[in-house]
């Protein structure tokens, strides 16, 4: 059933925006924090630029790095191994819409570095990495003294 | 509807899903999963709204985007980007669905709508129906 709104027609942008405004608050008041861990990512640069969140797992046959850099090229990212050291650098673009038509932003955008120590268990050398619907992923297999191995036991 | 060139499908309406088209959002899933809600840029131009989602991890396939009676709802359902069983060994964003709603003030011409999907950020064009437009009048003197 139509909603009444009588309210609507009156309507500027303004209203709009503040519409918008308290959805956004109130979702965020009932919804638990999405970025946490008790660690904010490191960043080089300015405070208020934009850094990837970065997740690490592992399994028994490798260590994944999963990245999330919605909005970069992945052409324009940077991955490289310097000794222990992985090193993710690249830029997040704004879109090209005009400023003055901005009624809300909420994203944030620039250029980022991410290092990441990691242990000498894994193999640079066989690192993978794929970059598909904003996400970058980083396998890396671990050596293979690394991998866990069972023990037969000789009954004596 | 939505243009030839959208991959992604606008749901107008309380419309139901027909049967072999996937719906993320009205699917069953065994397992409860988080939302979150995802950061939205909103640009007002004269010609309409273009809204830009972060949306990393969304695919065409399970994101689902519907406008009812002037409410515009996104829902993406993002699959995990490692295998099951994987251990955490360092957590700084967790894993979920976006969720999303907007009360929108404007009428749209829902047959302008287009949604698009790069790198992880959806990019919806939702133009003024020529109702909502603001007429010029000219002043004859």
């Amino acid at each position: 059933m139509p909603r009444s709104s009588h309210w609507r027609r009156d309507a500027t942008s303004a209203f709009h925006l503040l519409q918008h405004e308290l959805n956004r608050l109130l979702e965020e008041y009932l919804q638990p924090a999405r970025f946490g861990g008790g660690e904010s990512p490191p960043t080089d640069l300015d405070a208020a630029a934009w850094s990837p969140p970065i997740d690490v797992y592992e399994t028994p046959e490798e260590v994944l790095i999963v990245a999330e850099v919605p909005g970069v090229d992945p052409a324009t990212i940077d991955l490289a191994v310097t000794g222990n050291l992985l090193t993710l650098r690249g830029v997040k673009e704004p879109g090209n819409l005009p400023e003055p038509l901005l009624q809300g932003r909420e994203r944030l955008f620039g250029a980022f570095h991410r290092q990441i120590t990691l242990s000498s268990e894994v193999d640079f050398d066989q690192a993978a990495a794929d970059a598909s619907q904003g996400v970058l992923t980083v396998r890396l297999p671990k050596r293979s003294a690394a991998k866990p191995r069972t023990i037969p036991i000789r009954p004596g | 509807m939505s243009g030839e060139n959208t991959r992604i499908r606008v749901r107008i309406g309380s419309e139901r899903v027909e049967s072999g088209v996937p719906n993320a959002a009205a699917e069953t899933v065994p397992t409860i999963r988080e939302t979150f809600t995802p950061p939205i840029d909103i640009h007002d131009g004269p010609e309409g709204l273009t809204l830009e989602a972060d949306l990393p991890g969304a695919t065409e396939r399970d994101l689902d985007v519907q406008l009812e009676d002037n409410v515009l709802s996104l829902y993406a359902r993002i699959d995990p980007p490692v295998p099951e069983g994987a251990r955490l060994l360092h957590e700084e964003f967790r894993l979920g669905d976006y969720q999303r709603s907007f009360i929108l003030s404007d009428e749209v011409d829902r047959d302008g709508i287009t949604a698009e999907l790069t790198n992880g950020v959806l990019r919806l064009f939702l133009p003024k129906s020529d109702r909502a437009r603001t007429r010029r009048i000219e002043i004859k003197s």
